[in-house]
């Protein structure tokens, strides 16, 4: 009952909002990441997996 | 051999690729009737006598199954193949069980054929893509569960360290349907073959666009984007263009498709904070869904001379291509003014197909010409013949995606068209609809193209594998996985690879992603009180009310006519005042719909006299001249089941309908003398038949119905609030 009043009262509009903001957040952390200097390597050696089966029979 | 020990460093394996092969042969069998039952109901949308006046056969009953052929059967026995192909081999071990693989693969196909057996009779829920009833529910539930098992026991016993970026797409696949599978079906059974949802009007909305958006998102998107991640690099002998990319990719995705489904309900009763995200999340969904597209074209970078070629490059190539543009077309959609317009026409229709025959469909057919030469050890009988299957199916698709956007633009813009005086230009409904018949025929063509092509190619795969024998099980040899790195940064590994190298802690952050993304965009509207304002006026449906909803639940009459007026000048003109949330606050399911061959019925009630809906049925075109609608012959001889009502009106009042218990009690004699009413009236008007148990009546009383209490409401002393 107390969730249904919290909710009932909450404005909801802040939702899209929060939601863009916590996206444009992940979103922004992983692309750093993921283009972080050094990692070249390490992300080309993965993307060859699906190539290197052939090699383990 | 399934595995062995050779050394303490080393161990033995071969892959299971029996399950491959079965899902394949499941994924032709099923995509022959889903495409074959969309060729029959494009032929009665065509021309309404190919409905034969048989209720098991009349598209009402018949579109469900095509799209949950088309879905569940055709593209997910697809899906099933390409992850036990590709999963054993990135992961570097055989299936965790070949049991649960084949318990998987029969009971899969159980639930296909339930479906195909309860649909044609109109056992159904209501809920489009998710019509089928409780006892399947439970045992997709069931099936899904051991798939789960299998495959994430499958990741627990691998030998590879990294978990590849598709088995990222099939982890998200699996935690998000069984999310999604489990909230809509959330029903309270009334007999074997009939349940309500928990879910009423706006909430049950809400929750079915959430489901019915996702269910693209996570059935026909995340699982094909995997396949895509491990198939392109495959047939073009090339790594992914930007693994980093794919990264982003995944993340953007799983994260955003979420938040996007209502915008399924743009200009309902929906409040307008939800629609507003929906619209939001859809349009901001075109930079991962691109993200993808562009990886996944990118990958051919240098053998794009092999397109030329190889059939198999063509169909993922296109493939690729519409996926492209089915993402940017979708978001172009959920701008408001843009689905004012799109929205109820056709052009969702060719929205939707440009998915599913051009990306899922597409995406398929390469994998299979791909997979089968691989499991039968064989060559491809004819690539003339892919060559010809793949530009049949193409032109199909660009034939059918173009008629239904001309009708759907046509359509659109007629019901809105206003002369100077500010009436309407056309307001007769079927005006529209006879203007755009045509486009139907030409929507069959492309659709019959595409069949064909299809065929072309169980042609020429049984021809490739007739003669070869089954290839056997390649023996491998690879290390132990050494015991998993804990959490932490070490030496030369990022925290993003040890995430991808803990699968369990993966899996809780996929998870984690959908339920924020689930929770912020749901709970508010199913939590909150004042989401829809109880107002006296609004009354639940009487027994023999609710048993000819029922009627036109399972007679599919959501499919062709919505029950939602937009606050949009055309459609107040045309139908009344907007619909508010009140007048399906008992709604258990809503019965929106998402497309209007016929007009709304939003207010129909009181519109016509019983009469006109007797004769309607009958042969709507007594009473409305060039009608396409199919006749119903068999609501004037079976019997309305009165038995259940008390049943029913129960199971309602559980679920929050207030129904008083002398209603309930009384709801076999009530409903009677209802029906006999009625059937006084019309024999008064002519009718010389005893109808008054006949169900024809009870889905008059329905229909009568239906806006009633709004008009009841609007006409009380104050008038309407």
């Amino acid at each position: 009952m107390m969730m249904r009043e919290v909710l009932s009262h909450f404005q909801l509009t802040y939702l899209p909002i929060a939601g863009m903001f916590i996206f444009l957040s992940l979103f922004i952390g992983c692309t750093v990441w993921v283009w972080r200097t050094g990692s070249s390597q390490v992300y080309k050696d993965i993307s060859e997996l699906p190539l290197s089966e052939e090699k383990t029979a | 051999m399934a595995e062995k020990q050779v050394n303490s460093q080393l161990e033995q394996f071969s892959y299971d690729d029996g399950i491959v092969r079965k899902f394949f042969f499941a994924t032709v069998l099923w995509g022959a009737v889903a495409f074959l039952v969309g060729v029959i109901i494009a032929l009665q949308m065509a021309n309404w006598k190919f409905n034969f006046g048989l209720q098991w056969i009349t598209f009402g009953r018949l579109r469900p199954l095509h799209t949950n052929a088309a879905i569940f059967a055709f593209a997910g026995n697809a899906v099933f193949a390409g992850i036990y192909y590709s999963s054993q081999r990135l992961l570097k071990a055989r299936m965790f069980s070949d049991l649960l693989s084949c318990i998987h693969f029969w009971g899969w196909q159980l639930i296909i054929v339930s479906a195909a057996l309860t649909l044609p009779f109109g056992i159904t829920v209501g809920k489009e893509y998710a019509e089928l009833e409780w006892p399947i529910d439970i045992g997709i539930t069931v099936i899904w569960v051991v798939f789960a098992v299998n495959f994430f026991g499958t990741i627990f016993r691998r030998r590879e360290r990294h978990i590849y970026v598709a088995i990222w797409f099939y982890i998200a696949t699996i935690v998000t349907v069984a999310i999604l599978h489990i909230v809509n079906s959330i029903n309270l059974p009334v007999s074997i073959w009939k349940s309500y949802p928990i879910y009423a009007g706006v909430q049950d909305a809400l929750v079915q666009w959430w489901y019915g958006h996702n269910a693209v998102a996570f059935f026909l998107t995340t699982p094909f984007l995997g396949l895509m991640y491990y198939f392109m690099p495959k047939a073009a002998g090339k790594p992914v263009y930007s693994y980093r990319l794919s990264i982003v990719h995944f993340w953007a995705l799983v994260f955003l498709y979420i938040w996007a489904g209502p915008h399924h309900l743009l200009y309902t009763s929906l409040p307008d904070w939800a629609q507003t995200l929906g619209s939001v999340f859809s349009v901001v969904l075109i930079a991962p869904s691109w993200g993808g597209m562009i990886n996944g074209l990118l990958t051919l970078r240098g053998a794009w001379h092999r397109v030329r070629e190889e059939p198999v490059l063509k169909f993922f190539v296109a493939g690729v291509t519409f996926y492209g543009m089915s993402t940017f077309e979708g978001p172009m959609m959920s701008i408001k003014s843009v689905n004012l317009l799109a929205h109820y026409t056709d052009w969702i229709i060719a929205h939707v197909h440009g998915g599913a025959l051009g990306w899922n469909g597409f995406m398929t057919f390469g994998m299979l010409y791909w997979l089968v030469p691989k499991l039968w050890k064989t060559k491809l009988y004819s690539t003339a013949l892919a060559n010809a299957h793949f530009w049949l199916g193409l032109f199909g698709i660009v034939l059918y995606m173009l008629s239904m956007w001309a009708a759907g633009i046509t359509q659109g813009l007629m019901l809105r068209g206003l002369d100077p005086t500010g009436h309407l230009l056309y307001p007769d409904f079927v005006e529209t609809v006879t203007k755009i018949a045509p486009l139907f025929w030409i929507r069959l063509i492309g659709g019959l193209m595409f069949f064909t092509g299809f065929l072309l190619m169980i042609y020429n795969l049984i021809k490739s594998i007739s003669g070869a024998e089954a290839a056997e099980a390649v023996v491998h040899s690879e290390p132990r996985l050494s015991p998993a790195p804990a959490i932490g940064v070490k030496p030369g590994e990022s925290p993003h690879r040890i995430i991808e190298g803990l699968p369990a802690i993966f899996t809780v952050l996929t998870v984690v992603a959908v339920l924020v993304a689930s929770a912020m965009s749901l709970l508010p509207a199913l939590l909150s009180e004042d989401l829809v304002e109880a107002n006296p006026a609004f009354k639940p449906y009487s027994a023999l009310e609710l048993q000819g909803r029922d009627l036109y639940v399972r007679e599919g009459c959501y499919l062709c006519h919505s029950q939602m007026i937009r606050p949009t000048h055309a459609e107040t003109l045309r139908y009344g005042p907007a619909s508010l949330s009140q007048e399906s606050m008992y709604d258990h399911p809503f019965q929106w719909g998402s497309k209007r061959t016929g007009p709304d019925l939003a207010r129909v009630g009181g519109k016509y006299p019983d009469l006109w809906h007797f004769r309607h049925m009958m042969d709507p075109r007594e009473v409305v001249a060039n009608s396409i609608m199919p006749t119903y012959p068999w609501l004037y001889s079976q019997k309305t089941d009165f038995g259940v009502l008390q049943k029913k009106l129960s199971v309602m009042k559980s679920i929050g309908v207030p129904y008083t218990a002398e209603e309930i009690e009384k709801a076999e004699p009530n409903a009677r003398e209802q029906a006999k009413r009625i059937a006084e009236g019309l024999s008064a008007s002519g009718v010389n038949v005893d109808i008054a148990d006949k169900e024809i009546v009870a889905l008059i009383s329905y229909l009568q119905k239906l806006g009633r209490d709004y008009r009841n409401m609007t006409a009380a002393p104050g008038g309407a609030k």
